[in-house]
């Protein structure tokens, strides 16, 4: 299968599109990236993703898939090798509850942290570790989500590997405290030392350049 | 398999925990249907879902499993009979696709729109219907969302058939106007005819009742839902 049959049109600081990127280089699948400017989105983009308007969009053999959960089950179907989600449906459920416990509760207010300050800030903060303690409780004593080798859970949580230290910087605030959460921090290592991983990484500096323009403009103080 | 290996923690008027029911009644599998009160939540609820504490949950040899979606796909997973998502992968994604579209617009929207006033309510409502009229899109031409027999998509989006005409009802709007949506409306009429569908829904003048009295609850704080639109 050619790589012009794969192209994935993302942001570069999209952590969304980044769990798209880590599925099909681990699976070895050829793609082709076409990044897009979410401040002024092509015509190709609306017309992949008429409902949302939004990155990662998936295209394979013509047809868009939309929503980043959505595309990593689609890829998983797809390409055989190296599975990423459990084989046995009870720890399938598992992996699916804990990405929908991780996309709700975690990401929605470390959002809102990097964006706010003060009281809302602090808020937000909170609830987001709140969410850590339970992660915390379900990568003791293993090395990835996925067991030995990194799998569906690891990916869809791995943003929180890069995109939460940037976003500590951006906002002056910490969330994932090595004392309090010492077996994520540990996971943190394990997944961001993977070659695959690690090979993919957006540019830091550039990253931490957007975030900060994100916050200047929900709060130019 | 006997009953007793299955079993649903369920609420007589929750559109979720329904779903479970019908993906397992189109499947053929006996359950113990538990009835919980979600206001005076059970210790049995509070050890099987600790995280989220809500209905469903599923338990099936012994193991919980929550968040309807979730249980869904389990479901479809465990009994091969009578598949609920399509086989082909594109297909899968589109149908996941649309149940979370439906699941994150509608759902709120309408919930929303009920116990809004004012200018909130006409936020909602449109919110309501753009996501209804790309709905429409997606069913027309076809008897079920899974073609000639329910199948996923029809169950994640079945709760549209029933709570909102009572939420049309108790909030005095309309969202399902049957002239701009024929096509949903066909559905509608389908999908509630359907014999395992007809057969397990609950009281409607129960479900009017008890949205009434969540209305008068809710609206003092609706502020707080807004942020759902």
């Amino acid at each position: 299968m050619g790589s012009e049959d794969v192209k994935l049109f993302n942001f570069h600081a999209s952590p969304f599109g980044q769990r798209v990127i880590w599925a099909l280089k681990l699976k070895g699948v050829d793609y082709e990236c076409i990044e897009e400017d979410i401040f002024n989105k092509s015509n190709l983009l609306l017309e992949l993703n008429p409902v949302h308007k939004k990155v990662p969009v998936l295209v394979h053999r013509n047809k868009p898939i939309a929503e980043s959960l959505v595309i990593l089950e689609y890829i998983d179907e797809t390409w055989k090798q190296y599975p990423l989600m459990p084989q046995n449906p009870y720890q399938r459920a598992h992996a699916r509850f804990w990405a929908n416990f991780a996309e709700q509760k975690l990401l929605v207010a470390a959002r809102i942290a990097r964006l706010s300050s003060g009281e809302e800030q602090g808020k937000a903060v909170n609830e987001a570790r709140e969410a850590m303690e339970k992660i915390e409780e379900e990568i003791k004593g293993k090395k990835f989500f996925g067991g030995d080798k990194i799998g569906y859970l690891d990916i869809v949580i791995g943003w929180i590997s890069y995109w939460i230290p940037v976003w500590e910087e951006v906002a002056s605030m910490k969330i994932l405290d090595p004392l309090k959460f010492p077996a994520i921090n540990a996971w943190i290592t394990n997944f961001l030392s993977h070659p695959t991983i690690n090979d993919t990484l957006p540019q830091r500096d550039k990253m931490v350049v957007y975030y900060h323009s994100r916050r200047k403009e929900v709060s130019p103080s | 398999m006997g009953s007793e290996d299955v079993k649903v923690l369920c609420f007589w008027a929750s559109p979720f925990s329904l779903r479970v029911e019908w993906a397992l009644k189109l499947k053929g599998v006996d359950y113990e249907y538990i009835e919980q009160d979600v206001f005076n939540k059970s210790t049995l609820l509070l050890e099987l879902n600790p995280i989220h504490k809500k209905v469903p949950v599923l338990v099936h040899a012994s193991k919980p499993i929550v968040e309807s979606f979730v249980i869904l796909e389990y479901i479809d997973e465990t009994w091969k009979q009578h598949p609920l998502l399509p086989h082909d992968p594109y297909q899968r994604a589109h149908a996941r696709f649309w149940a979370n579209f439906a699941e994150n617009k509608l759902l709120y929207a309408s919930f929303i729109a009920m116990v809004a006033s004012g200018d909130d309510t006409e936020k909602a409502l449109n919110v309501a219907r753009d996501s209804v009229e790309k709905i429409e899109q997606e069913i027309k031409g076809k008897k079920f969302f899974g073609g000639d027999n329910i199948g996923y998509l029809d169950i994640a989006l079945g709760w549209i058939s029933y709570w909102i005409p009572v939420y049309e009802e108790v909030g005095s709007m309309q969202i399902l106007d049957p002239l701009r949506f024929p096509a949903i409306n066909a559905w509608m009429t389908n999908f509630l005819n359907h014999p395992v569908i007809k057969d397990r829904l609950p009281p409607r003048d129960d479900m009017v009742a008890y949205f009434h009295t969540r209305k008068k609850i809710v609206s003092p704080t609706y502020h707080d839902l807004m942020k759902y639109l």
